[in-house]
């Protein structure tokens, strides 16, 4: 008697921990959801809002044609030069938790020298703040500064525009399909995606499938070429649907780094520099000797004739 | 993984097309590197219907068997081999794919055909005006400008008086009558190579004055005229390009390798004449002992200069796959067994070439050395191939000189 009691007292208290631990795990996951949406937000620097004329498409292509450079990570001073006024300043703050992007996932698919990087990232959206959203049409914008040793292919991407795969693109800076990297020079893709924020959720999730093309990289004792991507840029490009300004605001959520290091690399063979004496002298001579052999049977084949005919 | 039919550089073409129609420059599309006159066909693209160039370049390349059919006749072949020598042409899997795939090689194939036909015929004057034109779209038939001259000298005879010599084709095959007016080729032009200033004298003919004088004209007014309207760019990447072209990426060439270990620096002068006495050899060596069969000239001529060029492409090969019915005929080399072991040789390298190609570019392996040799192998197969094209040819004139000729009592005639 005593023994059921016991056990009884004993598989009380373990339901009653269980109980507990999953109270407990219940306001932890809660806690740590918006625990999370903070931590990714967390911010290298405040919102910054750079607001262009609706009609300047490419927030790249603005800067290359300012400066004749690729836009670096200097969002700030672009803020700073491009100047703010009272609205843009109230947006700034207005934005303050609005959205984010978390969970930001890169690889590269594929083999060879054609492959494409793909970017899996979430954009967050504060649920209090969708009226915000619903006043306005957003893109979301990926800047992807890309090494010298990879170009993307400007047509390629005009032809994903075409089949919607994206809203819009552009590729800045050098463009040359068909130089190797010694000659060549930096380049970055502008990707404009859709947000599907209309449809109330709190959470959407984006990939970004960009096809890229290695270039010959310089020569190597290894062989092979490693070509390291860097992180990209995520924006936002908001158009108020309520006013009547013709002015698109780029807003750079502060995106910490520090989430993912996601070291992506890409081996590309490459020419060994040892191999030039061999390989030219080779060449040269294989080409001499198929050439003699050629006039020497040429000149053969008319002294046969000669004899034959005389 | 997406494989397009169309050749990209039908989308260039297109694009170009559509900056002409707006009175822009076609050279403003990158990697357009062609003549002006291209975009300007290719106007209808936009107008009619986006296949208008397919359908030109596809009728250029029927045009071409037409062309072959008439040369063959002219030069007396037997309707059977003619046919079959035309069929080759157009049942060629290769060259009817260019057509339809976007890519303008027919249509410089039609044009250098219609001027042999035109010089077959005496007519110099428009055969000059034609050469003048396809040497402003595509650079490389200027190795055929010393064949024309010395064939149009070694008529000695004005237009109406062309004597066109009867071919002698291969025996065994219809007419027996027909068979072996075997001509002594003639050793004359062989001499002079040794004999330099014969060789200017009886250069200086009539007729191929008139053909160097008109075609040159030709080429310098489209020249300077697009160079009016367009300016550098046209001269850089229509005329330009061609000639100092070094890719180092990856082609057929035997250079390639070559050319990729030595783009961080500039090549030196020695390297650049090195690379192109091999060509130079050659190229004098068959205009002068061959020149006299014009088409077989031609043939060798194109086949040597895409093999020993420093940069080798899949459409280049259509340049002499015009030229190959032309010979057919004159060959005694059966399809079985020397007709197909050179057919095998050829299609094997070039296959070979093609899978450490795609090793290299799709499964991203480091195989240089392994495509070089293979592209080695290619220039052997190339070479082996000419060997035994040069050693089974039945050498016959297209002109037999008139008796007023120098050189006419080398020529003889057995019936």
């Amino acid at each position: 008697m005593l023994l059921n009691a016991a056990n009884f007292s004993s598989s009380i208290l373990f339901w009653r921990s269980k109980v507990f631990l999953f109270l407990l795990w219940g306001i932890v996951s809660l806690k740590v959801d918006s625990f999370v949406l903070q931590n990714d937000v967390k911010r290298s620097h405040p919102n910054i809002v750079i607001e262009l004329p609706c009609s300047q498409k490419y927030l790249t292509g603005y800067f290359y044609e300012k400066h004749g450079q690729i836009l670096e990570s200097d969002f700030h001073g672009l803020a700073q030069e491009v100047g703010s006024d009272e609205l843009s300043r109230s947006l700034v703050h207005s934005l303050k938790d609005v959205f984010g992007f978390s969970e930001l996932n890169r690889h590269l698919i594929g083999e060879g020298s054609h492959r494409s990087l793909v970017t899996n990232f979430k954009l967050n959206i504060k649920p209090n703040d969708m009226s915000w959203l619903n006043n306005h049409y957003c893109q979301v914008v990926v800047i992807e500064r890309l090494p010298i040793g990879v170009f993307a292919d400007p047509f390629e991407l005009q032809h994903l525009v075409e089949h919607q795969v994206f809203l819009d693109v552009a590729v800045i800076g050098d463009t040359n399909l068909e130089l190797p990297s010694a000659l060549s020079n930096k380049s970055v893709v502008e990707v404009h995606m859709n947000t599907t924020h209309n449809v109330l959720s709190r959470q959407s999730e984006i990939t970004v499938e960009l096809p890229l093309h290695a270039r010959y990289p310089p020569l190597d004792v290894a062989g092979y070429s490693k070509i390291e991507f860097n992180q990209p840029d995520l924006l936002m490009r908001c158009k108020s649907q309520v006013t009547q300004r013709d002015f698109c605001s780029w807003i750079l959520t502060g995106w910490s780094d520090d989430t993912h290091k996601n070291g992506i690399f890409w081996l590309v063979p490459c020419g060994n520099m040892e191999h030039t004496t061999l390989v030219s002298s080779i060449t040269f001579i294989s080409a001499l000797v198929s050439a003699l052999l050629i006039v020497l049977s040429v000149i053969c084949r008319s002294t046969n004739e000669d004899m034959k005919n005389s | 993984m997406e494989v397009r039919y169309t050749d990209i550089d039908y989308f260039v073409f297109s694009d170009a097309a559509a900056l002409v129609a707006t009175g822009k420059s076609p050279f403003e599309r990158s990697t357009y590197r062609y003549s002006p006159l291209l975009a300007f066909l290719l106007i209808p693209n936009l107008i009619l219907h986006q296949s208008w160039g397919k359908l030109l370049f596809s009728s250029a390349d029927l045009l071409v068997g037409l062309f072959v059919d008439i040369i063959l006749k002219l030069r007396s072949v037997p309707e059977t081999l003619r046919l079959l020598s035309v069929a080759v042409w157009l049942f060629n899997p290769f060259t009817f794919t260019i057509g339809t795939r976007g890519n303008c090689e027919p249509i410089v194939c039609a044009m250098i055909l219609w001027i042999i036909i035109c010089i077959m015929n005496g007519k110099v004057i428009q055969a000059a005006f034609w050469y003048g034109l396809v040497v402003h779209f595509r650079i490389y038939p200027i190795i055929y400008a010393l064949p024309f001259v010395l064939v149009l000298n070694n008529q000695h005879a004005r237009p109406r008086e062309c004597i066109l010599k009867k071919g002698s084709p291969r025996s065994g095959v219809t007419d027996p009558s027909s068979r072996a007016r075997v001509v002594k080729p003639s050793t004359t032009s062989w001499k002079q190579l040794f004999c330099p200033w014969d060789l200017l004298r009886s250069n200086i003919t009539i007729n191929s004055f008139l053909f160097g004088l008109i075609s040159g004209s030709i080429f310098f007014f489209c020249t300077a005229l697009f160079f009016k309207l367009y300016g550098w760019e046209f001269l850089n990447e229509g005329l330009l390009y061609h000639l100092t072209r070094t890719d180092p990426r990856h082609n057929f060439s035997i250079y390639f390798y070559h050319i990729y270990l030595h783009h961080q620096h500039k090549f030196s002068l020695v390297e650049k004449l090195i690379s192109f006495l091999p060509q130079l050899m050659v190229q004098l060596a068959l205009i002068f002992r061959f020149a006299a069969d014009l088409p077989f000239c031609l043939f060798l001529q194109t086949v040597a200069f895409v093999a020993f060029n420093k940069v080798i492409t899949a459409q280049y090969f259509v340049w002499f796959f015009c030229l190959l019915p032309l010979i057919l005929p004159w060959s005694s080399m059966k399809l079985k067994w020397k007709g197909l072991i050179c057919i095998s040789l050829w299609m094997g390298s070039q296959l070979h070439w093609l899978l450490w190609g795609y090793i290299l570019e799709f499964k991203g392996q480091n195989v240089f050395i392994q495509l070089w040799l293979a592209s080695l192998l290619f220039l052997a197969a190339n070479t082996v191939i000419l060997l035994m094209v040069i050693h089974h040819h039945k050498f016959s004139r297209v002109f037999s000189p008139s008796l007023s000729a120098p050189d006419s009592t080398d020529t003889k005639k057995l019936d």
